[in-house]
């Protein structure tokens, strides 16, 4: 394990990775702090470029988009007051109003360090966590490995969506267009005789065109920048002081940071829950929380810290169980599958040398991100003010020419447009994409995993009842589903007494 | 997208885009199945597909009875001009929010098939011209330099940088 450790460290010290790292983060911020342009879809912009890399410099790189653009959007809510991407909306709250009393430079310090601290605690969480989980994940086997899919849905269930049933029909019909292709024993399945769909449906032109399409679509009918308002020109000294005051805020900071890597662990909930759930408990306990929403550091402080360390919880999920939280970390699986990994409870295993340089990188970049921030606070009057009428034909362009050049096969794109329509669909009416996209990517482990318990243990299937991770899986799934019933159950009983 | 029928004291509220999503994996859904249903050794092949499918097929349909006939008695409170009102904004609201999307569906479609024929510099282009276009752009100088400057860049990062060959 600690051979794996440092080996990890020297393959990522050399200049290509630094440079990687410093492109990646300082893409990231830019793409944040553009309102419209999220992280999710940043890093499906730039996958295209790590279809040629090594698995290694393409996870450090896109990680990097990943890590820059939680910070990006703390830019633009603070000084303008529109959230560059949903998750800074929470440090809007108090950082506009710092901006009005005019201590703007002071709020863009406050949340740069403490989101660069916050993803340092991310990572760190991450290299603790990492070998544990790996070793806990590598007591699953078959039975565990399908019931995985079923745990993620019901995960899904019980937080993200309204309804319950809407989230198994998303997650079903995505298991279910998963098994599309050439089964494990050779029988073909779903594909009209058709080769294209020989390999199975086509992951990346699937996920971009249910996530990316929805989200341009969205874009149309909004208008995000008010032209008249002029971003006032940082100082240097402010933001300094600004970061020196989080550490007068260490408990906060540290809490935070927790809520963060907890609930961005979790599926469907990511970093737009966690930064609304850290600032909600720092209001409630604060000492003084009628300060808040006026224009307080410490509403900052919590923001930003939960946002940029729920990535680390995110990707600790993604890599240990292959599901993914939203749309960045799905995107991050589409690219392990390029890189021929299997995304699963086997994956940390097979690659840990790998997923410990990864790791290392995230640290620096968790570094990288002071620096870089800093610059780009002088640079983002010129940036931010890009109309949404030009993003949207650009982000097309990028994302069609990007899935061509995956297979150079047109048919690819085409299939961006039906699940764009299907997405854009789902979402309109409270289907959860997550789901979908999670079946799609577990319904083939799903699919193989069952068709080797049966010639393994002969059509016994009472093999899930006999192992303890397996039964624990099953009921587990089962409070989860249950859950949302009870919930709705007493709202009624509530809505009935009132 | 929506109606009443009413018979008797109930009044059944017709939510027809509820049943898009649900009708599109049935088709599918029905579509796979009609593929398998000739497969070898289905008690092997189909062992997670047969219980999706069965799975999928009650869940669309409790979504299509629940959700696209919302049943409810009609009562006197949320009575007529309620209904009235609610439909008013529909109306209002169908119009933009339906028109763009599919036209930006429809530019997608056709700089798709456009690609081969013209090449990708040319109809990347026009794509966003239009697209710029459809989105109310009407400064001839954006229309102009946006496109061109995104179609050139587009086609020096994929074709120069990263080797692709493109049409």
């Amino acid at each position: 394990m600690e051979a794996d450790l440092f080996s990890g460290l020297g393959m990522i010290l050399s200049w290509r990775i630094f440079f990687y790292m410093f492109t990646g983060v300082l893409l990231g911020i830019i793409a944040g702090a553009i309102p419209g342009l999220t992280g999710g879809i940043a890093i499906a912009m730039f996958l295209p470029f790590t279809y040629e890399m090594q698995a290694l410099p393409s996870l450090v790189f896109l990680l990097a988009i990943f890590t820059g653009s939680t910070w990006g959007g703390a830019v633009t809510a603070i000084l303008i007051n529109t959230p560059g991407s949903p998750a800074s909306a929470a440090t809007a709250f108090d950082g506009y109003p710092m901006t009005q009393k005019g201590m703007g430079s002071r709020a863009l310090g406050i949340s740069l360090c403490s989101s660069a601290l916050g993803a340092l605690i991310g990572a760190l969480f991450l290299m603790i966590a990492i070998e544990p989980l790996g070793r806990f994940t590598l007591k699953f086997h078959a039975p565990e490995r399908f019931l995985i899919a079923f745990l993620g849905l019901s995960i899904i269930a019980s937080l993200g969506g309204k309804n319950p049933a809407k989230v198994f029909l998303a997650g079903l019909w995505g298991i279910l267009l998963g098994t599309v292709g050439m089964a494990p024993t050779g029988a073909l399945r779903g594909t009209f005789g058709w080769s294209y769909l020989l390999d199975g449906f086509p992951f990346i032109p699937a996920l971009i065109g249910v996530f990316a399409i929805p989200e341009i679509l969205n874009l149309m009918n909004k208008r995000f920048i008010v032209h008249d308002q002029v971003i006032p020109r940082p100082s240097f000294r402010e933001i300094i002081r600004g970061a020196a005051k989080v550490f007068q805020h260490k408990y906060l900071f540290i809490k935070s940071a927790i809520i963060g890597v907890g609930v961005g662990a979790l599926p469907a909930a990511g970093s737009t829950v966690a930064t609304l759930i850290s600032y909600n408990q720092a209001y409630a306990t604060s000492r003084h929380p009628e300060k808040y929403g006026t224009g307080i550091g410490e509403g900052v402080v919590a923001a930003e810290a939960a946002n940029s360390s729920s990535e680390g919880g995110s990707v600790a999920t993604m890599l240990a169980l292959g599901i993914p939280g939203g749309m960045g970390t799905a995107v991050l699986i589409g690219a392990l599958i390029i890189q021929g990994w299997i995304p699963g409870p086997k994956l940390i295993w097979d690659h840990l040398d790998v997923i410990y340089g990864v790791l290392w990188a995230e640290l620096f970049q968790a570094i990288l991100l002071f620096p870089l921030g800093l610059i780009f606070a002088f640079w983002a009057s010129k940036i931010v003010f890009v109309s949404t009428r030009i993003l949207i034909p650009i982000i097309s362009v990028t994302i069609a020419t990007g899935i061509f050049a995956f297979h150079n096969n047109l048919w690819d794109v085409f299939l961006v447009i039906p699940f764009g329509i299907i997405g854009w669909c789902m979402k309109k009416y409270n289907y959860p994409l997550i789901a979908f996209v999670l079946g799609l990517i577990l319904g083939p482990m799903a699919d193989s995993e069952i068709i080797r318990i049966s010639q393994l243990y002969a059509g016994n299937y009472s093999i899930f009842l006999q192992r303890p991770i397996s039964i624990s899986l099953i009921i587990l799934s089962i409070i989860l589903i249950l859950l949302p019933v009870f919930r709705m159950r007493s709202s009624k009983v509530n809505r009935n007494t009132e | 997208m929506k109606k009443d029928v009413k018979i008797g004291q109930w009044a059944i509220k017709l939510n027809l885009g509820e049943a898009i999503f649900p009708l599109i994996v049935v088709v599918t859904t029905a579509l796979y199945f009609f593929d398998v249903r000739d497969i070898g050794k289905p008690s092997v092949n189909l062992l997670l597909a047969r219980p999706v499918i069965l799975l999928i097929v009650v869940l669309s349909m409790y979504i299509l009875i629940v959700f696209t006939l919302q049943l409810s008695k009609s009562g006197k409170h949320n009575g007529e001009h309620n209904v009235k009102g609610e439909k008013k904004t529909e109306e209002i609201n169908t119009g933009p929010k339906w028109k763009k999307p599919v036209m930006y569906f429809t530019l997608f479609l056709l700089y798709l098939f456009l690609m081969p024929l013209i090449g990708h510099m040319i109809s990347t282009f026009l794509f966003v011209l239009s697209v710029l276009y459809l989105l109310n752009e009407r400064g001839w100088k954006k229309l102009m330099i946006v496109p061109l400057i995104t179609s050139g860049i587009v086609y020096f990062v994929f074709s120069m940088l990263l080797g692709v060959q493109l049409p």
